[in-house]
């Protein structure tokens, strides 16, 4: 079942057009990779998804509703959570506290309530120095927080933004495994990644855009192999 | 332990409050009076800081209730608390209506803009005689409570405490997370479900109305408004100083840096009544300048990272 969908969907910045035309249905439950180049618009892509943008022309439908016009807080609310690729926690606030925000106002909770869910939260995501401030957190702890304070908002459709981006090897097994993991508590989840290893263990299906185009989708074995999809990479490298 | 001591200190503190008129003489109730008006602005002004705006329209929404306060008494004969009451409203649907436009506004362009706001109101008083005396002001026949002191004296208090309650529940509540995420990033707020606005709007109205009670409260007890004394910028530069001496963001900066800097003025003028004032600014710029986070702000970071510490050495 398709949980959500974009329709023709449009961002131009001035002349360019970062995000043109793109018709993606995302399933239920599935891990949906999104691949490409520097600036092939899979940021773009995420932020007119969550509302922070409002697309040129097109259509976003979510759980059998339009919400394109809708707030970017409201899309929150009704079950669309996604990190930021540059790591943004709310500074003055512990790494508990970040989380516990998500919960207050993603997931209407109280604050009892949301004190529970973090720290929950916090278990599944294996973060220890929880009642440290922000700037005294390492980078796997500032990627649990801003996932944890996503998750807090009990989203049905997750997009991770290049989570492994600074991570070493063991580390990003970790967010593997933590990734199948939420997964398996029955999220749908959009991971953008540039390391090929990751997409390829992770997704379930690929998506790869270029300039704001979806040049080929289908199985990871799949779209390595395509043409387009090598040309594009090839391109960005000379 | 803690959880005992601190219900307990409030509640001697306040009664404490309440029985001070039998115990200190006319002068000194009279100083009392003066800070706490002044710690109330100086926390509602701080509360509007806390989502972020820094607002300058602290005078123009004191004058607005002062003169709502004071028409509402001497035209319609209404009961001076109770046209204390009308101010607290009116002052907040004014802030409701002005809210839509200058909520959207961010940064300087938002101070710059309150500033402009009280600058209007006092022209639009200016030019409306018939019911606001124009330049000249206007003067009520009875000041609150036929001059009682003391009377007057526990209705600042209760003003006092009521916004000291306030501002704690915007710091121990939902609100405290809200307003804390948006001051920080508002696209973390907005993409954490934070409804930006809207709670803007809230803090906005809350805070206007707060000033614009303090402001027909401090009237009534002079029985006098003029639209140069009534929107003078000492009701924002004073609180603005005193929140910062204090220590911003907290309820307790405020109501310490107003009463530090309430005695410090009354002294002043009383051992030099020449030049006090530059004595006076020049010890509000050593305080920041040395305590930039104000004397609370300062002294409670210190007394976390010493916590902090203790915690990574145990680790
Ligand atoms: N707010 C903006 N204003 C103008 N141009 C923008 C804006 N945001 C993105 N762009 C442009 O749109 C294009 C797509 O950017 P986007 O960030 O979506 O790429 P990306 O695929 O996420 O790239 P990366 O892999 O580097 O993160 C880029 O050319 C970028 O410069
Ligand atoms: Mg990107």
């Amino acid at each position: 079942m398709v949980i959500l969908k974009t329709i023709n969907l449009v961002k131009r910045f001035g002349g360019l057009a970062a995000v043109n035309g793109v018709d993606l249905d995302i399933n239920e439950n599935e891990i949906l990779g999104i691949i490409g180049p520097n600036g092939a618009g899979k940021t773009t892509l995420v932020n007119l998804i969550s509302g922070l943008i409002y697309p040129t022309q097109g259509e976003i439908v979510f759980d059998g509703i339009n919400i394109e016009s809708k707030p970017a807080y409201i899309r929150t609310k009704l079950g669309i959570a996604r990190t930021f690729q540059l790591v943004r926690p709310i500074q003055g606030f512990t790494a508990f506290e970040n989380i516990v925000v998500g919960a207050l106002f993603g997931a209407k909770e109280n604050l009892k309530q949301a004190r529970d869910s973090a720290s929950e939260i916090c278990d599944i995501l294996e973060l220890k120095r929880r009642d440290f401030p922000i700037d005294k957190l390492t980078v796997l702890d500032l990627k649990k927080v801003e996932i944890g304070r996503a998750l807090a908002s009990k989203p049905k459709i997750l997009f991770l933004d290049e989570v492994m981006a600074g991570l070493n090897s063991d580390e990003t097994w970790q967010m593997i495994h933590l990734v199948k993991s939420l997964k398996k508590r029955g999220l749908t989840i959009v991971v953008i990644e540039h390391v090929m290893g990751v997409i390829k263990e992770l997704t379930d299906r690929v998506i790869v855009l270029e300039s704001g185009k979806i040049i080929s989708q289908g199985l990871y074995e799949n779209v390595c192999k395509d043409p387009k999809v090598i040309s594009a990479y090839l391109g960005e490298e000379d | 332990m803690k959880k005992t001591i601190f219900p307990i200190i409030t509640i001697l503190a306040i009664v404490l409050l309440i029985f001070l008129p039998y115990f200190i003489g006319a002068y000194l109730l009279h100083v009392l009076m003066t800070i706490f008006i002044y710690m109330t602005l100086a926390l509602s002004w701080d509360m509007m800081l806390r989502t972020g705006q820094l607002s300058f329209g602290v005078a123009g929404f004191f004058g607005v209730g002062a003169y709502a306060s004071i028409i509402t008494c001497s035209r319609f004969g209404f009961n001076p608390l109770v046209s204390i009451l009308f101010a607290g409203f009116f002052v907040a649907l004014i802030a409701l209506g002005l809210g839509f436009a200058v909520l959207k506004l961010r940064d300087i362009y938002f101070s710059i803009t309150t500033l402009a706001i009280t600058m209007v109101f006092s022209v639009i008083i200016r030019n409306i005689p018939k019911l606001t005396g124009g330049a000249s002001g206007k003067v009520i026949p009875n000041v609150i409570f036929n001059g009682d002191s003391a009377k007057t004296y526990w209705l600042i208090l209760s003003l006092a405490l009521i916004t000291i309650l306030i501002s704690e529940m915007f710091n121990r509540t939902k609100i405290h997370f809200a307003i804390n995420s948006i001051r920080n990033d508002e696209i973390i707020a907005r993409s954490s479900g934070i409804n930006i606005f809207g709670y803007l709007l809230f803090v906005f109205i809350i805070s206007s109305a707060l000033q614009g009670i303090a402001g027909a409260i401090y009237t009534q007890q002079y029985g006098f408004v003029s639209p140069e004394t009534t929107f003078s910028l000492d009701f924002l530069l004073l609180p603005m100083a005193m929140a910062l001496v204090g220590g911003i963001y907290s309820t307790w900066g405020s109501v310490i840096g107003a009463l530090v800097l309430g005695f410090a003025s009354e002294y002043l003028k009383l051992i030099m009544p020449y030049g006090h004032l530059i004595i006076y600014g020049i010890m509000i710029v050593l305080i920041i300048l040395f305590l930039p986070k104000g004397i609370y702000g300062t002294t409670k970071d210190k007394i976390i990272t010493h916590k902090i510490e203790k915690k990574s050495l145990s680790e």
